[in-house]
């Protein structure tokens, strides 16, 4: 008898570890697909399971002699339910009688008390876990933590440079990046460039020509994507954003030293004022296009006309949400057209959808002014018109 | 030995079981339209009668009280006068009963359409039905006890264990969670707030499910099965145990609805452990109806009867080990909220208690009819077509529910929502909803099938009203309870088993309850959380007609997904002026706890009008109705009152100028919607329901908790 509660525990403990731990309070944040699929797989394969196993178990076949017969687990079976066959049933049969309805007295299933007892030692060990030796805290301490986790992520990010990219990345001169670059140029670009930027393989990047261009955006560039067809290899698998940057920016700190053995100058000169046409200047906003039907145009003259159609159009379609100086439902619209570039403007207006789910800067807004922009079905032309009489707001102040 | 004749009444239990057949058509076809309604949002009519918000409790209180309620009676009708060898005590009092339970189904069907409900979950109906609840409720388990009081058999059987048990227990629950104030012939207000409110709803709610839709079914299981099989019952220790355990450890089970939200922990933690421990007394449930068909099993492949039965057993047991799965919080911070929860209780309600009672049904009505069952063909494509529904119901459920859940919770890997529009998340799943209305379609056709034969059953009968019968008297002796047969001498007791009954689901309540009324640290107050204004409480009745709370939670839970979405999570002391609590059980549209101040006066009054102008392909319905109907600002005093004598801190004679008071900040609101060319009304009940929406959420700021 004993023995036999001895058993019931240790049933019981084996019973709890299948089920505790990745199961336990913890946050269903970060659950990705694959985890919960395989939860709902195992409960639904689990109980369909077991369904069967006890059909099987119960379930009982006689031989020709009438013996029971239980498969080879005959031993573990009849421990583990403890039921009375059948064909001995009147042996349990109390005395009971409702309406024709008998009782048998079958013996509890082990089976069953184990689960049971497992349930109760599970919810023991629950709550000792977390109001007892944890503070009982449970919810806003999770919360702080998955808040700081995704900080620490967010921190991890900008320091990786993973959110650089060759539209955002800029010049760095700080003495302890560049003497990173200097050790990433040595270990990687002096085979091929010479330590002294003087050139061997590759072009000489002591002096004013570049092949693909000058600045850093367009080193950057070259280094991130390589220019496969002569011989310059992608880094983006070997070095970090940063690195990249860094590398970068110790490569254009080398213009105009003389190495030892100067390849001749190869590609086109290029000259700072290039650069700033390039953009380092120009609100970076101002370059993004958008994504969408239009790619390009080209403005002119203000024309009235079209500009008042515009306005028409605008009032008709847009200022339930949109007023020119005020926040509103939407943003405030004076001025637009020097804070994006006419393609984006176009593309939010004829395909607001696609711009919310590819564009960062229009998920942005979306993230600042929730309510998402309605496709208004406006023909290309209307839209021009609208982008019209935005520039006639914005000429007005 | 004394043999007395007498006979069985049928008379009653045939009216119930029409009434089963009826209120099961008219309650599913409700839930069938507002199934359609989730991706046909014009399937109202343009009517303010027939939206979701109003539909939905009226679909499940007509399954469950209605269809279940008059099926439940049926069974414990027929069965009791059976297994206790009596008539049923009183023939008077069971034909109040009838009348009475169908009289208020007609009441709560007429008033939740026109938008009377108190918006508790399975209790929204208003005061005077629910005190008509209750009397109707007295009277049948009056008439019950009485009849098992006078019964010729020595023993009561586990089915009336039962049976007692829910009565009591029903009677308990429904009590408590409907004490409120009336502050007109339909209307009133709780007298719990907030998290108390909440406690009390779910300790209610999911007991509704343990004591209406369980513990009778499994008492009907207990007779219906055996007879069906014509087995013995597999363990008489087994129902002992599982009887007691199950009745104990159901009532504490109710936080699990309530998890990662604003109730305390430590009331978390109990809902969670003790729906764990759930598990084997609900399968102690079903083993005893499984096992009972250990020798029949063969009987079972032609007999369409045992179907039903062997489905809904399982059923019951699947539903019961996923049930305790979903309120570990680790699944239930991804299910909560979700369609997964509506295909989890439709297991439950498709299979466990529609296949019983249709099983039931087919076996007890030829019987009364004195014939056989007019087709046994029919019988067995209503279980296939029936089968086939509950899973195209199901599956397509669990898989919406889990494909919008993870869509919330998705980052981007720069940390932006994935999905930051919350409508795009619904619009994913609307193939799942189309899905899920073809099995409900499934499994309604089925239910035809079913009527016509039992119709042609009927005809081909001869109805039996007093059934003879005869049975030795009772002669009771004395006896002391001898070891060993304690509980044997107990089941000559019913009214002391009826007291113990009362005693052990007792235990889990004051527990759990009285620590969340007493305790002042389990809602820790915020100072800067103020009184609704007068416009602001009657836009809250607005938001509670409309029954909004269908679709929309008020309960931010502690998640970054959450936080990022729609702003601080919820804190406890920000509900506790919330006479009743709304944070909702389902997200069909987004979380509006942090709704106030997000949008304009004006998107609300555009977006109320049609909110496919503000959201295009929004599948909330238009609520036109709201724009040209006059608010009732005449009861704004009483309902004052009423605030306060709940305890809510309103100024003295706030009754006098309240009127005043309400019309200026209507004014205010109208006047922003004209300026920006909004044709509005200040006497209207769209004004009122904007003031309470930009309300919402707003006492408190981040980072600008005062904790008192």
């Amino acid at each position: 008898m004993k023995s036999n509660k001895l058993l019931n525990i240790l049933f019981s403990i084996l019973f709890l570890f299948s089920f505790t731990s990745p199961l336990f309070a913890e946050t269903g944040e970060g659950t990705n697909m694959e985890t919960v699929l395989k939860v709902m797989v195992a409960i639904t394969a689990f109980t369909i399971a077991f369904l069967m196993w006890l059909v099987l178990v119960y379930a009982e076949k006689n031989d020709a002699q009438g013996e029971l017969l239980l498969g080879p687990f005959k031993s573990v079976f009849k421990w583990i339910t403890k039921s009375t066959p059948i064909s001995q049933e009147h042996e349990i049969l109390m005395d009971h009688d409702y309406d024709g309805i008998k009782e048998l007295d079958n013996k509890i299933p082990p089976w069953f008390n184990f689960l049971f007892y497992g349930t109760i030692l599970f919810s023991i060990i629950y709550l000792v876990n977390y109001h007892v030796i944890g503070s009982g805290n449970i919810q806003e301490e999770e919360y702080l933590a998955e808040m700081q986790a995704a900080k620490e992520q967010q921190q991890l990010l900008a320091r990786s440079g993973a959110l650089l990219d060759e539209e955002s990345v800029t010049r760095v001169s700080d003495p302890s990046a560049l003497s990173n670059g200097e050790t990433i140029y040595l270990k990687h670009c002096a085979a091929c460039h010479a330590a002294d930027g003087g050139g061997l393989v590759g072009p000489n990047l002591t002096d004013e020509y570049w092949v693909h261009g000058g600045g850093i955006k367009n080193v950057f560039k070259v280094i991130k994507y390589g220019v496969p067809q002569k011989g310059m290899i992608s880094w983006q698998s070997q070095l970090s954003p940063t690195e990249m940057q860094e590398v970068g920016s110790y490569i254009l700190t080398m213009e105009g030293t003389t190495p030892a053995a100067p390849k001749d100058p190869e590609g086109e000169l290029w000259t700072a004022s290039d650069e700033e046409a390039d953009g380092a200047a120009v609100n970076p906003a101002m370059k993004d296009k958008g994504v969408g039907p239009i790619t390009e145009v080209t403005l002119g003259e203000i024309d009235p006309q079209i500009a008042a159609k515009g306005k028409d159009i605008f009032e008709l379609k847009c200022s339930a949400c949109h007023k020119m100086d005020k926040r509103f439902i939407g943003p405030a619209l004076r001025g637009i057209t020097e804070r994006r570039s006419p393609e984006w403007i176009m593309n939010m207006i004829l395909v607001p959808d696609r711009m919310v789910q590819e564009n960062k800067a229009a998920r942005e807004l979306l993230m600042e002014y929730i309510s998402p922009m309605a496709n208004q079905n406006l023909s290309q032309e209307e839209t021009r018109a609208i982008l019209e009489y935005f520039r006639t707001e914005t000429n007005q102040e | 030995m004394n043999v007395e004749k007498f006979s069985y009444d049928n008379q009653i239990v045939k009216l119930f079981t029409f009434a089963t057949v009826f209120w099961g058509i008219v309650g599913m076809l409700v839930g069938l339209w507002i199934a359609l309604q989730l991706y046909i949002p014009e399937l109202n009519f343009s009517l303010q009668y027939t939206t979701f918000g109003r539909l939905r409790p009226l679909h499940t209180n007509a399954v469950i009280f209605a269809f279940v309620g008059n099926a439940i009676f049926a069974g414990v009708y027929y069965s009791l006068q059976r297994v206790c060898k009596a008539r049923m005590y009183s023939d008077l009092l069971g034909k109040l009963h009838f009348w009475g339970w169908q009289l208020i189904i007609v009441f709560a069907a007429i008033t939740l359409v026109m938008g009377f409900t108190t918006s508790k979950e399975y209790a929204e109906l208003e005061w005077p039905i629910d005190i008509m609840i209750a009397v109707v409720w007295v009277i049948f388990g009056y008439n019950m006890m009485a009849t098992i009081v006078k019964r010729r058999e020595k023993h009561i059987y586990v089915a009336v264990w039962f049976y007692i048990a829910t009565f009591v227990t029903v009677a308990v629950l429904h009590i408590v969670n409907s004490i409120e104030i009336p502050v007109g012939l339909l209307k009133s207000y709780p007298v719990y707030a907030g998290v108390q409110d909440a406690l009390v709803q779910w300790w209610y709610g999911h007991n509704a499910v343990a004591f209406f839709l369980t513990t009778p079914y499994l008492g009907l299981m207990y007779y219906y099965l055996p007879k069906a099989a014509n087995r013995p019952i597999y363990s008489y220790r087994l129902s002992i145990l599982h009887f007691w355990a199950l009745i104990f450890l159901y009532i504490w089970a109710g936080p699990h609805h309530l998890l990662y939200s604003a109730l305390p922990d430590w009331a978390q933690s109990l809902g969670t452990v003790f729906s764990i421990m759930l598990i084997a007394p609900s399968w102690g449930g079903m083993l005893n109806g499984l096992l009972t068909l250990r020798g029949a099993w063969d009987r079972v492949r032609d007999d369409p009867i045992l179907k039903f039965m062997v489905v809904a057993v399982t059923s019951y047991g699947m539903a019961t080990f996923e049930g305790p799965m979903l309120s570990l919080k680790s699944l239930n911070a991804v299910t909560h909220f979700t369609d997964w929860i509506i295909a989890h209780v439709h297991i439950g309600a498709l299979g466990w208690n529609g296949f019983l009672t249709f099983g039931m049904l087919y076996w007890m009505l030829p019987r009364m009819f004195n014939t056989k069952l007019y087709s046994k063909k029919l019988a067995n494509a209503h279980f296939w077509i029936g089968t086939l529904g509950i899973v195209l119901y199901a599956i397509p459920l669990y898989w919406a529910g889990l494909t919008q859940s993870l869509m919330w919770k998705e980052f981007t890997p720069l940390g932006l929502l994935q999905y930051p529009n919350f409508l795009e998340t619904v619009l994913q799943i609307v193939p799942m909803y189309i899905l899920r209305s073809i099995g409900g379609l499934l499994y309604f056709t089925g239910m035809f099938v079913m009527t016509y034969n039992l119709f042609k059953t009927v005809k081909q009968g001869s109805f039996i009203a007093n059934e003879e019968t005869e049975a030795p008297a009772l002669v009771m002796v004395k006896e002391k309870p001898a070891r060993g047969m304690i509980h044997r001498w107990l089941e000559k007791k019913p009214v002391v088993f009826a007291i113990i009954a009362t005693g052990v689901i007792l235990i889990g309540s004051v527990v759990e309850l009285v620590p969340t009324f007493l305790v002042e640290s389990n809602i820790p107050t915020i100072s800067s959380v103020k009184p609704y204004s007068p416009l602001e409480l009657q836009g809250r009745d607005i938001y509670i007609r409309e029954g909004c709370v269908s679709c929309h939670s008020q309960m931010v839970r502690p998640f970054r997904s959450e936080t990022e979405r729609y702003g601080e999570y919820s804190k406890a002391g920000e509900y506790v002026y919330d006479h009743p609590f709304l944070w909702g059980s389902k997200r069909t549209g987004p979380d509006l706890h942090r709704i106030g101040g997000k949008y304009s006066n004006l998107w609300h009054f555009m977006h109320m009008e049609n909110p496919r102008s503000m959201s295009p392909g929004s599948l909330m319905p238009p609520y036109p109705w709201l724009l040209t109907q006059d608010l009732d600002v005449e009861s704004t005093p009483a309902k004052i009152s009423a605030m306060r004598s709940l305890g809510v801190p309103y100024d003295e004679g706030l009754e006098d100028y309240a009127i005043g008071e309400l019309s200026t900040q209507a004014q205010k609101i109208a006047m922003d919607l004209i300026e920006n060319g909004a044709p509005a009304d200040p006497s209207k009940e769209i004004i009122a329901l904007i003031a309470y929406l930009q309300r919402l959420g707003t006492d408190i700021k981040v980072n600008d908790t005062e904790q008192e």
